[in-house]
């Protein structure tokens, strides 16, 4: 996995490529600078795989931006990516594009 | 107080203390001799000052008594010769006090004129007085008539009617043309064949002779004095004071307080006494004076002497002082001798310090100080340099014994590294079997080893052996035992062989050592395991009814004879059947009290739980441990596991490490192109693959155990099966997250399986022969 942080004032995109799994997720979350931050957006557009370990990271992540008083968007999902995301239950709780 | 002084007094040097020490003595010896001298010696020195001091007085006395004899004598003459004549003449009259007085002057007297008085009738008061007065050159004679006698001389009324001499208190003599007072001698006389008194002869002593004759005595040994002599009445007949002389008398000059000592005196001269009296110092006398004094008898006469109190004191303060300060300077001198004899013998004792001190910093060159004397710095000097030997001899013995030991603990601690090094630790990952080895080195080492190594692709060894002896002798020969096993049996397929030429080998090495051994060889296609025993504990072989001590055929050791046969055995093994070989430090380990671990309670462990080699071996070390409780370990411990997993085709084994989920999901997909399994269906397995193993990792084993994989296509499905020795876990008994909740109620464990569970079409866990076993099937 490999994954960019544009950070804009209180606007952060993280744009993830290649599988989210159980050794690479943690990293995300270090990565990202969550003070001050009102809005983050996950490009999903060239992830294959996300595993539970990357699940677990959006979940933190949407409860850390919820704590903020700020939103969490996750965009451009591959379809088998977005099918894991409604079988967990995550598309009811995560706004995703 | 005191003990804070004699703490202090003892920090002092040698040298101030022994100084006090001495002084203190030679003081107070200094003080009692000067007590010694003021209690006896005073006294002595006082008597014979005092005896000085009569001497002088003495002699006054004496020449007063013979002054005041002879002019009684001459009154006596002229009485005795107016005794034989009748009533004589004014020409007689001359004659007699002429001749009278030449024997005066002649004899140097003191008499100044005499006189004739005689009675005219019964009534004495009128009479004719024939009077003389002479010196050496002119001699004057008078007559005169005198009618009333006592009025001119009250005193004479005094002069008893008798014979015998009579003399005056001092009186002028006006009628003589005299100033100075005299005394006279008086003597009443019968004229020839009378029979009363006719007359009186009367001598008269000049004072001012005695005076001056005083003022020129001195007395003998002490300065002049200063003398008075008084009359019987007490009158001063001579007094240093002239003013006093005839007219005051020692009584009135003892009524002043200052005098009061001199009250006694007058009564001690009129009762015949001689004595002294000390008068302390007052207006009359500035410093305290001592009054001797003493009667002149004939005359009735008293005589003073007054010394001043110093001076007649003098030579016994001069004796104490004397002795003193030579005592004093004494002390001093002896003083600088007491400091310069404990410089002297402390000074050799602090150069012997100087050079412990060095000795004690380890600095053995450092030179005594020459001393080759008797005494006792000699002898603690001469101590001291067998010191010093003994000290470098017991030095050089201690670093030997050091250096020996460092040795010998170095070797150890080679001969341990050579024993760990040899030891393999990468145990193979392989689909047919699992591997797991360990060996504790006992502090002083043993010589235990284990070995494993692939033959060729279908056969696997495992080797375990206790070489006897200890050190680096024996980690060479375990080396060289484990090397020729290792290359011999990759060209000789039997194992009999292998040990027949080992042994001959080993042998023929010289080294002196033998080894037990146990080999085996597994063939993992068909599970046939050859083993051969060289006088090694016999193994433990699990079989599905559990772990057995293998009973197995005893050769003879390795090393010991050579040509000797080895015969080997062999047994079947089936997919989880294991090995497990040991060395005696594990059955024969012992605790505090001295009993051994034993094979029953190995057996028992063994049986206790189904899990990995790894698991198994440390659940042995941990019992063991338990038993022995801390005791010394005294053998190495070794120990290896061997389970086969028997033969598989399509089947993947790796490290149940997360690290290995790449290399895992790389098998797979190549396996799902190879089996032409649609996109789909491989988003799922992919998504089951990578669940599935991150748990084991992460659950099931948490360390290094191995992870199987055998994928196959049956009823419409593709199957994963995973099988791992790690603790029994099963998935099934998951609980499903609550999708209902909101992000923030929701937790962020408990997906991974439910994900599987969703993804996946079949489902299945079971744990057999300790193994889990997880069965999963998605539809193609």
């Amino acid at each position: 996995m490999e994954f960019t942080i544009q950070r804009d004032g209180d606007k952060a995109v993280c744009t993830i490529m290649g599988r989210i799994d159980t050794n690479t997720a943690p990293e995300l979350l270090e990565k990202i600078d969550f003070t001050d931050l009102k809005e983050l957006v996950f490009d999903l557009s060239d992830v294959d795989y996300v595993f539970s370990a990357g699940l677990r990271v959006f979940l933190q992540a949407q409860k850390v931006m919820n704590a903020n008083g700020g939103t969490m968007k996750l965009i451009n999902l591959q379809p088998s990516v977005k099918e894991i995301f409604d079988i967990v239950g995550f598309s009811g709780i995560m706004d995703i594009e | 107080m005191y003990s804070a002084v004699r703490g202090w007094f003892k920090r002092q040097s040698l040298t101030f203390r022994l100084g006090v020490s001495i002084s203190v003595c030679v003081l107070a010896g200094v003080i009692g001799l000067w007590f010694y001298l003021a209690e006896h010696a005073r006294p002595i020195i006082r008597a014979h000052a005092e005896e000085l001091a009569r001497h002088p007085l003495h002699d006054v006395v004496s020449d007063l008594t013979s002054t005041g004899w002879e002019t009684e004598s001459a009154a006596l003459t002229i009485k005795n010769t107016l005794k034989e004549l009748p009533r004589t003449d004014v020409d007689m009259m001359r004659h007699l006090l002429h001749s009278g007085m030449q024997t005066l002057i002649h004899d140097e007297s003191d008499a100044a004129h005499a006189w004739v008085y005689v009675f005219e009738n019964e009534d004495v008061t009128v009479g004719t007085m024939y009077s003389a007065v002479t010196d050496e050159e002119n001699f004057e004679f008078k007559t005169k008539q005198i009618k009333d006698f006592y009025k001119l001389y009250p005193w004479f009324k005094a002069v008893p009617k008798q014979e015998d001499a009579f003399w005056s208190e001092p009186y002028i003599a006006e009628e003589f043309n005299k100033e100075t007072p005299v005394v006279t001698c008086l003597i009443p006389f019968k004229f020839a064949g009378s029979d009363k008194f006719d007359g009186l002869v009367a001598v008269s002593m000049d004072l001012e002779h005695i005076r001056e004759y005083i003022a020129k005595t001195e007395s003998e040994g002490l300065h002049p004095g200063k003398y008075w002599v008084v009359s019987p009445k007490g009158e001063f007949i001579v007094h240093p004071n002239n003013a006093l002389q005839g007219r005051t008398t020692l009584q009135e000059v003892a009524n002043r307080p200052d005098l009061s000592p001199l009250q006694e005196v007058y009564e001690d001269i009129l009762n015949g006494r001689s004595g002294y009296v000390e008068i302390p110092a007052s207006s009359v006398f500035d410093s305290a004076v001592m009054v001797f004094y003493a009667p002149v008898k004939d005359l009735n006469w008293g005589v003073g002497l007054v010394f001043s109190k110093k001076e007649f004191f003098e030579p016994v303060h001069d004796l104490q002082i004397k002795t003193m300060s030579s005592v004093l300077l004494w002390l001093c001198i002896l003083l600088l001798l007491i400091n310069m004899i404990c410089r002297r013998s402390t000074k050799p004792l602090l150069d012997l310090s100087k050079v412990a001190l060095q000795y004690g910093k380890g600095d053995f060159s450092a030179v005594l100080p020459d001393n080759s004397s008797k005494d006792e710095i000699g002898v603690m000097t001469d101590a001291f340099y067998k010191m010093r030997t003994n000290l470098l001899n017991h030095i050089n013995l201690v670093e030997e014994a050091a250096s020996e030991k460092q040795k010998g603990e170095s070797e150890l601690e080679i001969a341990q590294k050579i024993q760990q090094a040899a030891l393999p630790i990468d145990f193979p990952t392989h689909p047919a079997f699992e591997i797991c080895a360990t060996m504790a080195a006992a502090k002083k080492v043993g010589g235990d080893f284990y070995d494993f190594f692939f033959i060729d692709g279908e056969h696997f060894a495992v080797v375990i052996a206790d070489v006897s002896g200890k050190g680096i002798p024996a980690a060479m020969t375990m080396m060289n035992a484990k090397a020729l096993i290792r290359s011999i049996a990759k060209t000789e397929h039997s194992v009999s062989k292998v040990f027949y030429i080992v042994n001959n080998e080993l042998c023929k090495s010289g080294a002196d050592m033998f080894i037990t051994a146990f080999m085996a060889v597994i063939n993992l296609k068909s599970g046939e395991l050859r083993y051969i025993n060289a006088g090694h504990n016999p193994p433990f072989v699990r079989t599905k009814d559990g772990y057995k001590m293998l009973s197995v055929r005893h050769n003879i050791v390795l090393g010991g004879l050579p040509n000797m046969k080895f015969k080997a055995e062999h047994l079947q093994m089936v997919r989880g059947d294991r090995l497990f070989l040991y060395t005696d430090g594990v059955n024969e380990a012992q605790n505090s009290s001295g009993q051994f671990y034993g094979a029953e309670r190995l057996t028992e462990v063994l049986n206790r739980e189904l899990q990995s080699p790894f698991d198994a071996l440390n659940q042995i070390k941990t019992d063991v441990a338990e038993f022995t409780q801390g005791a010394e370990q005294s053998d190495d411990m070794t120990m290896l596991e061997l389970l086969y997993c028997g033969a598989g085709t399509d089947t993947l084994a790796v490290d149940a490490n997360v690290k290995n989920i790449d290399k895992i999901l790389h098998y797979v997909s190549q396996d799902m192109l190879e089996k032409s399994v649609n996109e789909n269906t491989q988003n799922k397995v992919m998504i089951a693959v990578e669940e599935i193993v991150s748990n084991i990792a992460q659950y099931a084993y948490r360390r290094i155990g191995i992870l199987r994989l055998k994928t196959y296509i049956a009823d419409g499905m593709y199957f994963l099966n995973f099988t791992d020795n790690g603790t029994s876990y099963n998935p099934q008994k998951q609980n499903e997250p609550d999708l209902s909740l909101s992000a923030d109620e929701r937790n962020i464990g408990g997906l991974g399986i439910f994900l599987i569970r969703k993804m996946s079409d079949s489902f299945e866990y079971k744990r057999e022969n300790g193994q889990n076993i997880l069965t999963v099937g998605i539809k193609i």
